[in-house]
């Protein structure tokens, strides 16, 4: 209150301090907040989201690759499932970065000229069993973490395919993916029976970086909700390849 | 002494209900709020070396030899260890790219994800990887600007022409937090000649973890670091280059 006063005060007996506006203060010292001269923008360095005030578990990453796909992958078949499901249900997990990524192997040799090898990531609603099949990842301990002090992470289940499409899983998919890929497979040429020039598994793969410093909104799931990705176009005759997916998030208790 | 305050403010000029003007630090700068938006302006700043929390920022890029034929599956190609002086301090990952160059065509029959690697999180070093190419890492090398300290990285090492020799105590986590995904040129089958494919660019890896987007870097703790290793054992004949930047800060606390 005495501060506040002699604030008062101060504003009183000099009019022209009181007029040309209150400084920011920096919590740990006197130093006060700049503002740049021309532009009149205040000065800022991002922090991420900091656990030790109550919002956040723990900041976490995820890149796995599968094994070598068998020819013939049905369409709409999932070869990637993150299934959230926290002890606390009110927790959502921010995702910040998806990354898939496919990698042609064996030549495609049916005739077929399509988007084969193209993938459909979805947001995943009302989990109640996750995907079986292909490799679990391993959730506990220091897995994932991006910083050892965090908490392990709350997924109940991330997996990749191994050589075939997962099992089971009962979720709910929206009508349209949030994120695709759109590439076609490398195919024995006929003239030649060379395989055909294709480029490389960076060609046509997603890589979705929400930028909320660009005013984008991450996708935020809540308890029982996931990301599920899933080939696309039936894959024609003897190809073969793998996918890569790779996440990053932060789970938090609000947001 | 609450009228006497209430009092004051209604007589003090330029104070009223209309809200409080932000003045510059070192200026009679006002901060600005943009008319239709009412945003404030900001300009995104550096971690600022000058503050007690920061030690400073670092880059660093390095390119393997040409690693030879048959290299293993795991072999470590690219160690960074850090050991601060000052156990409690850490350091902030922003940046990690790794990419490789095939080059030798490769003979074997082998056609799976080679050259592709794995990045991973390790922790508990006891002793750094050897062998391979370290770069200096006192006086300026490194620094991002000259008046930082001298990085509390104890080692950073790259492949020359084969893997490094195991680190120890490093505990790999079960997952890497980035890959790659590639294959190498093959010589076909038919032709014997060199497949179509793509450079360096195509598969590699790059984590940027956007801070100013929400994202979380990597915060490493005193004997933890980063450590790139091959995946699958590369096939008969073939070679290939490694590239590896990696940027950062450290600090005293995060």
């Amino acid at each position: 209150m005495n501060k506040l006063l002699l604030t008062v005060a101060a504003a009183l007996l000099f009019p022209a301090v009181a007029l040309a506006g209150v400084p920011i203060q920096g919590g740990g010292s006197a130093v006060t907040a700049e503002v740049e001269t021309n532009s009149r923008a205040l000065r800022v360095t991002a922090r991420p989201i900091d656990p030790a005030m109550g919002g956040a578990r723990g900041c976490y990453a995820y890149s796995a690759t599968s094994g070598v796909l068998a020819a013939a992958l049905a369409a709409n078949a999932v070869v990637f499932s993150a299934r959230y499901d926290p002890a606390t249900t009110t927790d959502i997990a921010i995702v910040t970065h998806l990354k898939v990524a496919f990698l042609p192997l064996t030549l495609f040799t049916a005739a077929t000229l399509t988007d084969a090898t193209s993938f459909d990531a979805f947001i995943g609603r009302s989990f109640s069993v996750a995907h079986t099949g292909g490799t679990a990842g391993t959730l506990t301990g220091d897995n994932l973490k991006l910083r050892t002090s965090f908490a392990s992470t709350s997924f109940a289940d991330i997996r990749i395919s191994t050589t075939a499409a997962l099992g089971g899983g009962t979720v709910t998919l929206p009508t349209h993916p949030f994120a695709q890929t759109l590439r076609k497979a490398n195919r024995t040429n006929p003239a030649a029976a060379t395989e055909e020039t294709i480029t490389d598994a960076t060609a046509g793969n997603i890589e979705v970086n929400f930028n909320v410093g660009d005013s984008e909104y991450p996708i935020a799931l809540a308890d029982q909700e996931g990301i599920v990705v899933r080939n696309r176009t039936v894959w024609p005759a003897a190809g073969t390849g793998q996918i890569q997916v790779t996440m990053r998030w932060c789970e938090v208790t609000s947001y | 002494m609450r009228a006497l305050v209430v009092l004051a403010l209604l007589l003090a000029p330029g104070l009223s209900w209309a809200g409080v003007p932000v003045q510059a630090a070192t200026s009679a700068t006002i901060l600005e709020v943009e008319t239709n938006t009412r945003a404030i302006r900001i300009i995104a700043k550096a971690l600022d070396f000058m503050h007690e929390d920061v030690r400073g920022c670092y880059s660093f890029s390095g390119t393997s030899g040409v690693i030879t034929t048959n290299l293993a599956a795991n072999a470590p190609l690219f160690s960074a260890r850090y050991d601060p002086g000052v156990p409690s301090d850490r350091a902030v990952i922003y940046y990690l790219r790794i990419a490789a160059m095939p080059l030798t065509p490769y003979t074997g029959l082998g056609n799976t994800a080679y050259p592709s690697m794995d990045a991973f999180f390790v922790r508990a070093f006891s002793v750094s990887h050897g062998g391979g190419t370290s770069p200096t890492l006192t006086v300026d090398n490194l620094k991002n600007v000259t008046a930082a300290g001298i990085t509390g990285f104890a080692d950073l090492r790259i492949a020359t022409t084969a893997a490094l020799t195991a680190g120890t105590g490093a505990l790999f986590p079960t997952h890497p937090f980035l890959q790659t995904i590639r294959k190498g040129n093959r010589t076909t089958v038919d032709g014997g000649v060199e497949e179509t494919i793509t450079g360096a660019t195509a598969g590699n890896a790059q984590g940027i973890f956007s801070v100013g987007d929400g994202e979380a870097p990597i915060v490493l703790s005193k004997q933890e670091g980063i450590v790139v290793r091959n995946r699958t054992v590369m096939p008969a004949a073939g070679t290939t280059k490694v590239d590896v930047a990696m940027r950062w800060c450290e600090v005293t606390r995060y």
